[in-house]
């Protein structure tokens, strides 16, 4: 009985049905063939959305999009530039580090590649890059984003088990930055055997002048995460407190956002909100089948059969979350996995924090490569050139982001040691 | 895009937008009313989620036009036009019938969530789950528009 449910939401999947309802009619038809009542649609989708920590959704999404109507964007790639241009393949440097700074005011992978991606892919192009290379760098770095918070993934993670936003938000940073290096180093490397270029040196009155430019969109990530942190607000809060920031900033410090844009990109955050939600209370039902089938009970109990041994388990579900994070949209891989295979890791011993770090970082992974990497889609498709080409030459990004996910997977204080010294 | 019922649209819209900004209104109250006013409303937090759950049914609909489900094309790309329009045609259909399940079924379920009311404003949990209602129907009718519309073309 349950194999029609995953059967049927696969070949949904594949034949190009949206995930959110591939999620809703495989339940559907699971429910016409049970004897189940239909009333648990409304009510399942009800109870997935009437959550407050899920509040904070919009309020992210709204904030990032006022801050890169703002012009936001073109601030942190010049202060980036002004900081790493002068370095061999500086643009390329400036391109990953630009992305660890935009994470920290958008909470998805795609808008941050969508967003530095339309600047700096033709930039790059402009000064010799390798179109492939420089798409490349765009989307793999883009997946620090989720990492780096505000991170919608986190969000969605301990809304599904009760875990603190607060400390997911914290214990994403060190693994983000981490990332964030290796990529750089990745970039410099290639960019030194290719000979790629580098500008002249910024004075220090121009890194000064582009740091400030830059410095509000790093104070609003501060912002975020020590009103979370120190209790000032709840996560719900803080995101609308982000918003209130990013029109602020927008309307009178950067002077490019006016009044009558406001409620046309509110829409669309709203749009972006509902499409996001649908997914959620589809997948709520979809979990929820799932537990009434006793599947979650089985799935821990098969794993835990092959191996209690701590290390082969996480290996196993690494191995698990990175094909299914090949596949499925992070979002809704998260809402079925997650509170699945936490019960597992918290019985060979992984804390429930570190755990999730795991999880969402094994997903993002999946953004980059093939056959469904949506930052590769977008990439591509600004850079006008195949998947093909780009997933190659992201592969020695695909190794420095398989590396660090073996380190954030069997070294527990790279993401356990800051969430520690705040909240302990 | 040319849409069916522009009236539709611009009120849709302009709900969503005004439960948006009620939303952000009443979590910054909450925030003022912790340190700043001398008396804590105990029923923002409820009102915060009645408004939120509205923007995202009432946005739902309007996300099937703007195309913002996202889904795996990989299939659909590698088609030729005939068959990828009749797949196309049979996702609307299927969708449709989901939602429109949803809109038709969740009726009773108002219904019996009557008898409830919300703990702070006590409010009838009716009128939350009527938000399930609306998310059914709009979302049934900006698929109905999308499968004319795809079957007009060629």
């Amino acid at each position: 009985m349950t194999a029609i449910l995953f059967i049927v939401f696969l070949i949904l999947l594949v034949l190009g049905f949206p995930i959110a309802f591939s999620l809703g009619i495989s339940a559907f038809i699971y429910i016409l063939f049970s004897d189940l009542p239909l009333m648990v649609i409304p009510q399942k989708m009800y109870a997935g959305i009437d959550v407050f920590v899920l509040l904070s959704i919009p309020g992210f999404i709204l904030a990032g999009n006022l801050m890169n109507a703002s012009g936001i964007t073109n601030r942190i790639i010049k202060f980036c530039n002004a900081l790493l241009g002068h370095i061999r393949g500086g643009l390329g440097l400036a391109n990953v580090g630009a992305s660890l700074l935009f994470g920290g005011i958008s909470g998805t992978a795609i808008a941050d590649t969508a967003s530095i991606g339309s600047v700096m892919i033709p930039a790059m192009k402009k000064e010799g890059y390798d179109m492939a290379f420089s798409c490349a760098v765009t989307a793999s770095s883009s997946t620090i984003g989720p990492i780096i918070p505000p991170s919608l993934p986190m969000i969605i993670a301990a809304t599904l088990t009760g875990l603190s936003v607060g400390k997911l938000f914290m214990a994403g940073i060190v693994p983000g930055i981490l990332l964030c290096v290796g990529f750089m180093l990745v970039t410099y490397i290639i960019s030194v055997k290719r000979q790629y270029p580098k500008s002249k040196r910024a004075s220090l009155r121009q890194i000064g002048k582009s740091f400030f430019q830059a410095f509000w969109a790093i104070m609003m990530t501060l912002l975020i995460l020590f009103g979370i942190i120190g209790g000032v607000f709840t996560p719900t809060e803080a995101s609308i407190v982000a918003v209130v920031y990013a029109m602020g900033i927008g309307l009178w410090v950067y002077r490019e956002l006016s009044f009558k844009a406001i409620p046309a990109i509110i829409l669309m955050s709203a749009k972006t909100t509902a499409s996001l939600m649908v997914l959620v209370g589809f997948a709520n039902l979809f979990a929820w089948i799932m537990t009434v089938e006793e599947l979650p009970q089985l799935i821990a109990d098969s794993l835990l059969n092959l191996t209690e041994n701590k290390i082969l388990i996480l290996l196993l579900i690494n191995l698990l979350l990175l094909f299914v994070g090949a596949f499925m949209e992070t979002i809704a891989a998260l809402l079925i996995l997650f509170p699945v295979l936490l019960g597992v890791a918290v019985h060979v011993g992984v804390d429930p924090i570190q755990f999730a770090i795991i999880m969402v970082f094994n997903l993002v992974i999946g953004l980059t490569t093939p056959p469904v990497g949506v930052c590769l889609f977008v990439a591509s498709s600004i850079g006008n050139i195949s998947l093909e080409k780009i997933a190659k030459a992201g592969l020695p990004f695909l190794l420095v982001s398989l590396f660090i996910l073996i380190l954030v997977t069997y070294i527990p204080g790279i993401s356990l040691w800051l969430p520690g010294l705040f909240y302990d | 895009m040319k849409t069916h019922f522009p009236y539709l649209d611009k009120i849709l819209s302009f709900l969503v937008v005004t439960s948006f900004l009620l939303m952000i209104a009443v979590v910054i109250l909450q925030i003022l009313a912790r340190y700043a006013l001398p008396w804590s409303p105990n029923w923002t937090e409820e009102m915060a989620r009645f408004c939120f759950i509205y923007m995202v049914a009432l946005g739902a609909g309007l996300a099937i036009q703007d195309r913002g489900y996202v889904s795996v094309n990989t299939l659909l790309d590698q088609l030729v036009p005939k068959a990828r329009k009749r797949l196309e045609i049979i996702i609307l259909i299927l969708v449709i019938m989901l939602m429109f399940t949803m809109f038709v079924v969740s009726i009773p379920l108002v219904k019996i969530v009557s008898l409830q009311t919300s703990a702070a404003m006590q409010l009838n949990m009716s009128v939350m789950y009527a938000s399930m209602t609306c998310m059914g129907l709009f979302v049934s009718i900006y698929s109905i528009f999308q499968l004319l519309e795809r079957v007009k073309t060629n």
